[in-house]
């Protein structure tokens, strides 16, 4: 009987269930693959990211540079690119600045895109969150100079998730800079982007020192 | 039952009789078919998985040689003049220049940005890269000012330093245990040919070449005997003339080396340090046999002498396979008559040859030069090693992508042609906090 069964060669259940074995094993393979390729890109991305969100916190201790006074005029923000926002508690997105040739939108290789002609490129965004840890002393008129003023800054870079399609806008291309588009001011539509956060205190330089 | 046990033995003899001839082919067969497919799976997942990891690597490298240059441009222009042509508290003259200065010191500037017209490899000329280099002057040996003990008008100059001050104890001066050891120590910070400086009790600023150090109960550096640049007391005449000078005997000023750091994309396999990293080369996975070691290039950082040459030793690699790096400013300018407040920033972009005119060599135009720099736009690009592509992503020169050639994919065949690596470009704005205070112009 049993060399009889054995005589008749491998059962279509024996020959599915090898078969479904072998298949497991190959889409583990694949599946591996496509985990390595996507965990590549991811440390990629964050590495830019990274980068992105520390250009952001020096470009804004650049930017203290000009938390100065004209002659004659209290010390005031106005002059500054971003650090004028610091009564915006609320994250928002910084504008571009022309004069500094960087702003909220950067390209896959981190590089600061123009908006109003590379917006499609952006892959990267970034808002910011300003305080006064310290408020600036010229706003007292017994005080001749000042340099005292400190402002917290708080940057957020992100990206889309990989599964998630980013709706275009009131422009006519999807961009993850655009206005509508980002985690929101308070983090509600966070689980649709991956997001870093860095921190900076911002320091007013005093004032007419040369070194 | 005998019956049944007779039926068992001959069971069990065709049991044992071996697969028939055709029986044996089919497994064979079949076997040779999955052991294929096993085969070129595993040959694919392993090509990927070497693809990936040559990837994973590019990335590091390119994180790790981002974070070093970063560290030393955020350290340019630490206990050293952003701009010595120009800096009102320098003693000397080095637009003058005579007798001659030593050829770097004389035009010794915070940052100092190079745009080479000719690329170090024809790979990079055919991909229509030519990388920059930068120069970084600053105390990056020691972070600490020296005090001085009385400084001999000798020639050579010879300037003596307190043995009994926080600098040389940190430094760990008085518990090495011979003169020779000590003059062992104090070398790994006043190496020989660097720049000295030393700031006097009026606080004027001079530069001199390091010749020597010695240990002993009276250390000093020895400065270079030809006397470039002339090293200058208030009372001697050039003092009178010059209204500066270290006054009295010298002693209570404050010396501190200059190092300066130079990073570059350059072939290094000429380097008979590195020859080993060149001993294997790889064959490019999906290149036409090629090695894709061929024309490589390295990110290199090196220490220059006060002339400029690279110190014999100083140069090692950063990053491997480093393809390109570039750099951008922003600057400052200052409105006259308004306190020496910054009125403006602005900024250029890598590669722009409108960045020489601020971090360039001098001559520089009025109201601008290095030092009224504020931050440093940097760029590196890394390629995997393998090329592992046989198409590249068309760029701005190709009608494609506005950006610069090289920054995604780089071609390793003739003229920048196939086949093709992979490249990780990692860019950011580096502040100089060392200038920001600077308005002078």
């Amino acid at each position: 009987m049993i060399a009889k069964r054995r005589a008749h060669g491998y059962t279509i259940v024996e020959l599915l269930m090898s078969l479904s074995v072998l298949a497991i094993g190959t889409a583990g393979v694949i599946a591996m693959q496509k985990v390595a390729i996507e965990s590549n890109r991811y440390a990629k991305n964050l590495s830019v990211a990274t980068r992105v969100g520390e250009a952001w916190a020096d470009e804004l201790t650049a930017d203290a540079q000009l938390w100065t006074y004209k002659a004659g005029v209290p010390t005031t923000l106005n002059n500054t690119d971003w650090l004028n926002n610091v009564t915006n508690l609320s994250w928002f997105r910084p504008a571009f600045s022309a004069r500094r040739q960087f702003g909220p939108a950067f390209s896959p290789l981190g590089v600061p895109l123009d908006p109003t002609t590379q917006a499609p490129l952006a892959h990267f965004c970034v808002d910011l969150r300003l305080a006064i840890l310290r408020p600036e002393l010229a706003s007292l008129p017994s005080v001749p100079t000042s340099g005292d003023g400190v402002i917290r800054a708080q940057i957020r870079v992100f990206w889309p998730r990989d599964d998630v399609t980013i709706p275009p806008s009131s422009a006519s291309t999807a961009n993850v800079c655009d206005a509508a588009n980002g985690p929101g001011v308070n983090d509600q539509n966070i689980s649709a982007y991956h997001v870093i956060y860095l921190t900076t205190t911002v320091r007013q330089p005093p004032q007419g020192r040369a070194s | 039952m005998r019956a049944w046990f007779r039926d068992l033995r001959r069971a069990a003899g065709r049991l044992t009789a071996g697969f028939t001839l055709v029986e044996l082919m089919v497994a064979i067969t079949g076997g040779l078919f999955v052991t294929i497919a096993v085969f070129m799976l595993a040959k694919q997942a392993t090509a990927v998985y070497t693809a990936e990891a040559r990837m994973g690597n590019a990335t590091i490298g390119s994180v790790a040689g981002f974070e070093r240059l970063r560290l030393d441009i955020e350290r340019a222009g630490f206990l050293v003049t952003p701009n010595i042509q120009r800096d009102p508290n320098r003693c000397g003259d080095p637009v003058g220049n005579a007798p001659a200065w030593p050829t770097y010191l004389q035009r010794l500037q915070a940052v100092f940005i190079f745009q080479p017209a000719v690329a170090p490899t024809s790979v990079l000329t055919g991909n229509h890269i030519i990388p920059n280099e930068i120069t970084l002057a600053g105390s990056y040996a020691s972070s600490d000012q020296f005090p001085t003990g009385p400084v001999f008008d000798t020639s050579p100059v010879t300037i003596q330093l307190q043995t009994a001050s926080p600098p040389m104890a940190r430094l760990g001066y008085a518990t090495a245990g011979s003169p020779s050891a000590q003059a062992a120590l104090l070398s790994t910070v006043f190496g020989a040919s660097r720049i000295l400086r030393i700031v006097d009790t009026a606080g004027k600023e001079q530069y001199g070449k390091i010749q020597s150090v010695t240990g002993g109960d009276t250390p000093s550096i020895t400065l270079t005997i030809d006397g470039k640049p002339p090293f200058i007391f208030r009372s001697s005449a050039t003092g009178v003339s010059f209204k500066c000078g270290v006054p009295g005997t010298g002693e209570r000023s404050l010396v501190n080396v200059v190092n300066l750091i130079k990073y570059s994309v350059k072939d290094m396999t000429t380097n008979a340090a590195y020859a080993p990293l060149f001993a294997s080369p790889v064959v490019g996975s999906q290149a036409t046999g090629a090695t894709t070691d061929v024309g490589r290039t390295e990110l290199v950082r090196g220490e220059l002498d006060a002339d400029g040459n690279v110190i014999q030793g100083s140069e090692e690699i950063v990053s491997e396979f480093a393809v390109d790096l570039a750099f951008g400013i922003s600057y400052a300018t200052i409105r006259a008559g308004d306190g020496g407040q910054v009125d403006s920033l602005g900024t250029i972009g890598p590669n722009s040859a409108a960045v020489s005119a601020w971090a360039g060599a001098p001559p520089w135009p009025a109201g601008q030069g290095p030092q009224l720099l504020r931050v440093v736009r940097a760029r590196l690009s890394i390629r995997s090693r393998a090329a592992d592509r046989l198409s590249n992503i068309p760029t701005i020169g190709d009608g494609g992508l506005p950006i610069a050639s090289g920054l995604y994919r780089i071609g390793l065949g003739a003229n920048g042609a196939a086949p093709f690596a992979r490249v990780r470009t990692v860019q950011a704005d580096i502040m100089l906090r060392n200038l920001s205070g600077v308005t002078w112009l």
